[in-house]
């Protein structure tokens, strides 16, 4: 957490924001309005979400992942994918109410930045945004997958290593494969 | 300068760092305190808690509806659970923290106990008794020794 002395000056962030709940979205307005965040995009469905990001880059995204018809992870995929570098190296948080280890894991796997857990607090969203600024992740590029390195971890890496050919990662397929069935 | 790992048996692995935008975006030094921001954010979100109210009181309904319209369990398990989902990621927000427990204990019993539920459709009722109740009186101080085992007692009916 940054020490609470230390200001930050949010009013210049231009964030594009996800959620198919009104009033997920109402919360949100309060927050980033209590953050004296002004450019803020609401967006009701990942195809808008994405038409958005198209028609003007924000610095940030933050996802609901679970939304219907495309999910947030469907969304996140999409970004990760896309054509245009600039939209490739978006910043993107994920706010989620669905918290269990699979849905964070999947999160991570599809190329989300950072994961925030609903319910949303001023100090949450206020932690993960100058954590982002403070600490941006390093990105990795290999034949499936553009995003953050999915490594990151104080304690250090102690699984097998799937880049040096393992297959150890194999072992929580079938749950995350289980949850990916749930949320389409 | 991107940095090449190359290795016989590794996948091909270019690691970078993007552009950091954010250092630019939000800028460092002025600005509300965090504290100033919470306090504002509290104010706001008392303002709107009698239009949340009208929002959990429409999704309690929607509930118990569901409930007797005699929709296959699938269904009905899944029509609950979005709605407890989205209970329990706004309802605390908006002072209702009571509420978003009974309806993070919704979504954990049909996530994890499915079959259970299936089995003692009394349970799913109580639940949604328990969801109601803690609605009405998550600002009733005189409820407060009540309040205090609603979300053990649900547990207990379940392991039971």
């Amino acid at each position: 957490m940054p020490s609470p002395s230390h200001r930050y000056n949010f009013s210049d962030l231009d964030i594009i924001v996800v959620d198919d709940s009104e009033f997920a979205l109402e919360i949100m307005r309060i927050i980033f309005a209590a953050m004296n965040i002004k450019k803020v995009r609401y967006c009701s469905s990942s195809v808008d979400c994405l038409a958005a990001i198209i028609k003007n880059l924000p610095d940030i995204v933050v996802v609901d992942l679970l939304m219907k018809p495309k999910n947030g992870y469907e969304l996140i995929r999409r970004i990760r994918a896309h054509a245009s570098e600039d939209i490739r190296h978006l910043p993107i948080l994920v706010a989620t109410a669905y918290s269990s280890a699979p849905a964070i894991r999947l999160a991570r796997d599809v190329g989300a930045s950072e994961i925030l857990c609903k319910p949303l607090s001023v100090e949450g969203v206020y932690d993960r945004f100058v954590h982002m600024r403070n600490h941006p992740r390093q990105f990795v590029k290999i034949a499936e997958y553009v995003g953050p390195d999915r490594r990151r971890t104080l304690r250090g890496f102690e699984g097998m290593d799937r880049r040096a050919g393992d297959t150890a990662g194999e072992l929580d397929a079938n749950s995350e494969q289980k949850h990916a069935k749930e949320v389409r | 300068m991107p940095k090449k790992y190359d290795n016989t048996n590794a996948q091909d692995v270019e690691v970078y760092t993007p552009p950091n935008k954010l250092r630019e975006a939000i800028g460092e030094g002025d600005g509300p305190s965090l504290g100033e921001m919470q306090k504002m954010a509290d104010q706001l979100f008392r303002a709107s808690q009698s239009e949340y109210r009208l929002v959990l009181e429409g999704a309690i309904a929607r509930m118990k509806d569901y409930l007797v319209s005699g929709d296959a369990v699938p269904e009905l398990q899944a029509e609950l659970y979005a709605e407890a989902h989205d209970i329990k990621g706004q309802a605390s927000s908006f002072g209702f923290p009571l509420v978003a427990q009974v309806a993070e204990r919704i979504c954990f019993s049909i996530r994890e106990v499915p079959e259970k539920l299936e089995a003692r459709p009394d349970l799913l009722e109580l639940h949604l008794s328990a969801l109601s109740w803690a609605f009405v009186n998550q600002h009733n101080d005189d409820k407060l020794a009540e309040k205090d085992t609603l979300v053990r007692s649900l547990r207990e009916a379940m392991a039971s």
